[in-house]
């Protein structure tokens, strides 16, 4: 029992460390693309 | 550094579980990181010439996301000594929430984020500052001066002290005499602010081995020294109004914030007691955002 919740402890944990990387990655790409706007507009 | 004694006093469930992304935003030092982007900030601002405010806040990014890689590699490579110190024990290496090579490699790939983008989106100029920065506060402070001599932190100190020239140099692509005497600041500031605290933590430096002035030369001579450099950075605080970077307002702000701060270094002299060093530094804190809290509001775009 209680590993039982250790290891949906440990997998709720991962999940979340996943997300937060998806949405960092995703910034990132938002990011570069804003950038070259401005650049390209001559910011 | 030896892994294995520093986890001898781990909990199997520390080491099971792994760490969360609050202990990955702790390795930044986030506390640390508030202060770098301010003063990166007021560098920025108080430089001559118009950016683009999503250029000034990428500019920003990078000095943030740069600090917050100087504290992963940090801990990184002070794991063993942080195990052994109060202040420091409870942090996400020496406890195991974190791997070491997790955070290494966290640091190291903000280091060469943050320098990337620094160089596409401003300048080389301001990214190979934020390199040298990097470089300065990992290579010479961590791993070169801090475990061998008590001037670790006044040499080490001109690591902290870049991020207002970067700002600066992000915003005009160049190093100016001004962007210099706001280095220059930061400088002189370090080491009172890092002794008062050296004061108070003395017998944790002196059990992890690093040789902070007051474990050194005893608290006589780090009190004589913390006077020392507060008396210096009267001017030096006062310099950016001189050159033209500052107003007046800034100007007299600089001589009372600094005037205030010697005299907290005179209370520490003589009182025996480690009380008024922890006023101090908590005092030099608010100093530092003080002070360029009026550089920003009264910038004269000037130098």
């Amino acid at each position: 029992m209680v590993d039982r919740s250790q290891s949906d402890e440990r997998r709720r944990r991962q999940r979340t460390k996943n997300l937060v990387l998806v949405a960092i990655l995703a910034a990132f790409v938002v990011l570069i693309y804003v950038v070259s706007i401005v650049r390209m507009s001559g910011g | 550094m030896t892994d294995l004694s520093v986890r001898s006093h781990l909990s199997d469930e520390a080491l099971r579980e792994g760490g969360g992304v609050a202990d990955f935003v702790e390795l930044l030092k986030p506390r640390v990181m508030s202060l770098v982007v301010f003063t990166g900030a007021a560098g920025l601002i108080a430089a001559p010439g118009e950016i683009h405010p999503v250029l000034a806040a990428v500019a920003i990014l990078c000095i943030a996301v740069a600090a917050g890689a100087c504290g992963a590699i940090n801990m990184w490579y002070e794991r063993d000594i942080d195990a052994l110190m109060e202040r420091t024990r409870h942090r996400p290496l020496p406890t195991g929430r974190v791997e070491p090579a997790e955070a290494l490699t966290l640091g190291v790939m903000l280091s060469l984020f943050s320098v990337m983008l620094m160089g596409l989106a401003l300048n080389w100029v301001a990214a190979a500052l934020l390199a040298i920065a990097i470089g300065f506060y990992v290579f010479v402070y961590t791993v070169w001066l801090k475990r061998r001599t008590p001037q670790n932190i006044v040499i080490g100190g001109a690591a902290g002290a870049f991020p207002p020239m970067i700002g600066w140099a992000a915003a005009t692509g160049e190093v100016s005499l001004a962007s210099m005497a706001l280095f220059a600041l930061i400088f002189f500031w370090t080491p009172p602010h890092f002794w008062a605290l050296a004061l108070v933590r003395s017998v944790d430096y002196e059990r992890a081995g690093v040789p902070m002035l007051p474990v050194v030369a005893g608290p006589r001579e780090t009190k004589r020294q913390m006077l020392l450099y507060t008396v210096v950075l009267l001017p030096a605080a006062f310099a950016p109004t001189l050159l033209g970077v500052a107003g007046w307002v800034y100007g007299g702000g600089a001589i009372a914030l600094g005037s205030l701060f010697v005299l907290a270094a005179v209370r520490v002299w003589f009182d025996q007691s480690a009380r008024s060093a922890w006023a101090m530094f908590g005092y030099s804190i608010l100093y530092l955002f003080a002070l360029f809290g009026l550089l920003m509001l009264d910038a004269q775009g000037g130098a």
